[in-house]
């Protein structure tokens, strides 16, 4: 299973995380999107739980964050 | 194990307190005019209907804004919170001071916890502007909504401020020699400058994410803070250098608070969620309040305009953010571990119970609507009606608060082990 990355720094919120719920949209179950933020995306976490995606957080020592989201089916 | 809300921002059980004692306060304030609703058929500025007003601005709004204020920053404006711990000095100054001021209202504008209050709030509010603006300085917002919400923080610390010095004046000559008594431009800065800024600015960003709506242009909320500040300028050279502006900082603030209505307009059009959720759909219905408002300005009502602003579209707006912002706060802190999801935690949606919401909503706005109507109407019938509407709808808002975060705290089953897939991309499709 292949995966995706975006990376969404730079971008004012909410376009970050309207980018990845719209990126998960278009995905098969079990793929895999890497998003990259400027920040722990606080308001997407919840979100990713409620439609059963799986993510893992790494904060970067630049105080950004990578979130590896698998798209639950 | 990040990102726990508060790995780098304010404890998370800081802005969780602070909101769960501004839906407590509403619920208070509620309560005393549930005790005596005829305090709506006197005098505007009466003891008891000041007191009421304050109870709902410094001890609902009050601290429902500040309780975001130590968790949205760092959102919006893209940087760590600073000083994460103010909050825990500035949040008890505030809830004691507010108390104090609705106290020495309560008490018939008694001098000494007028005073006292009035300092105590004004300090907290002073502290929590500093937080902001340092948390700024981290990273100058350059969209409009973050300007506006900073700029929306130092208008509500100058509101108490000039409350302060109102309570000062009724004491002391001197300062009321030198002052004056600024109660417009104290009560038109809290309205507008404080609380339509503050709603404009967060709500372009919350609205924006609950909504999914992207691409809003940023010109509206520019020009709504520019208009803003222009009429509390016009406002401030008239208290203070009596010049005769006539109604133009009325015609100012209509301009600013049509822009919002355009604004969230805006924002709903393009949004990719096409079913809001209750808590979101009380924010925009919240809107509806400010050309009613308006009107009834118009037709020389001014108490009743002024009780469809508060109560109807700020108290819906922020009643509206109060439960949707805890539900992500208590979630966030509880569940959302770096790891991934905890095992067994519920979902968003789980925490709410769905019965609760159309109470809030309707029985909050029909409390505002008979408010409204009772200081205009001048009827004694209507009075009790808005009391009982308002005290069910705080008392239901007040419930699913903290059935939000009893629902959180709840013991989930054991953890199941993270994942130990490392980041590993094979595609690139995003810059």
């Amino acid at each position: 299973m292949g995966s995706r990355f975006l990376d969404n720094r730079g971008l004012e919120p909410p376009d970050p995380m309207i980018r990845t719920l719209e990126a998960l949209e278009g995905m098969a179950p079990g793929e895999v999107l890497v998003i990259h933020n400027d920040r722990v995306p606080v308001y997407l976490l919840p979100q990713l739980a409620d439609a059963g995606a799986e993510y893992q957080v790494e904060e970067l020592p630049d105080g950004s964050a990578r979130v590896r989201i698998t798209k639950g089916a | 194990m990040l990102p726990r809300a508060g790995a780098k921002g304010a404890p998370p059980a800081l802005p969780i307190a602070a909101l769960l004692a501004g839906a407590a306060a509403l619920l208070a304030g509620a309560g005393w005019l549930a005790f005596a609703p005829r305090a709506l058929l006197g005098a505007v500025n009466a003891p008891s209907l000041v007191g009421l007003t304050h109870v709902f601005t410094l001890g609902f709004v009050g601290l429902v804004f500040a309780g975001t204020l130590q968790q949205l920053p760092a959102v919006m404006l893209v940087t760590d919170l600073a000083w994460p711990r103010l909050g825990l000095v500035a949040l008890p100054l505030l809830l004691a001071g507010a108390g104090s001021v609705v106290a020495g209202f309560a008490a018939g504008f008694a001098p000494l916890p007028l005073a006292l209050g009035g300092a105590v709030v004004s300090l907290a509010w002073l502290l929590l502007l500093a937080q902001l603006v340092a948390t700024a300085l981290r990273r100058w917002p350059k969209d409009a909504a973050g300007q506006a919400l900073v700029a929306s923080v130092a208008f509500l610390a100058l509101t108490v401020v000039l409350g302060f010095a109102l309570a000062g004046a009724r004491s002391a000559p001197g300062v009321a020699a030198a002052l004056g008594y600024p109660v417009r431009l104290h009560l038109t800065t809290g309205m507008f400058g404080a609380f339509l800024l503050g709603i404009a600015g967060a709500g372009q960003k919350l609205l924006g994410m609950f909504a999914l709506a992207k691409g809003t242009a940023q010109w509206r909320l520019r020009l709504l803070g520019l208009l803003v500040a222009l009429a509390l300028l016009a406002e401030a050279l008239a208290a203070f250098a009596r010049l005769p502006l006539g109604p133009r900082p009325q015609l100012l603030l209509a301009a600013a608070a049509a822009l919002q209505l355009l604004e969230v307009r805006a924002i709903l059009r393009v949004r990719l969620r096409r079913r809001l959720e209750p808590p979101i759909r009380r924010y925009v219905l919240a809107h509806a309040f400010l050309p009613a408002a308006g009107l009834l300005a118009l037709a020389g009502l001014p108490a009743a305009a002024a009780a469809a602003f508060l109560v109807g579209f700020v108290g819906l707006a922020v009643s509206g953010m109060l439960v949707k912002i805890l539900s992500f706060l208590t979630w966030t802190a509880r569940f959302a571990g770096g790891a991934g999801v905890s095992a067994g935690a519920p979902l968003l949606r789980d925490l709410f119970r769905g019965e609760l919401e159309p109470v809030t909503t309707w029985a909050l706005a029909g409390g505002a609507a008979s408010l409204s109507a009772t200081l205009a109407l001048r009827q004694p019938a209507l009075a009790p009606l808005a009391a009982g509407l308002l005290l069910l709808g705080s008392a239901s808002q007040l419930a699913q608060a903290v059935h939000v975060v009893v629902a959180a705290l709840r013991p989930v089953r054991s953890a199941a082990p993270p994942p130990a897939a490392a980041l590993a991309t094979t595609e690139e499709a995003g810059g």
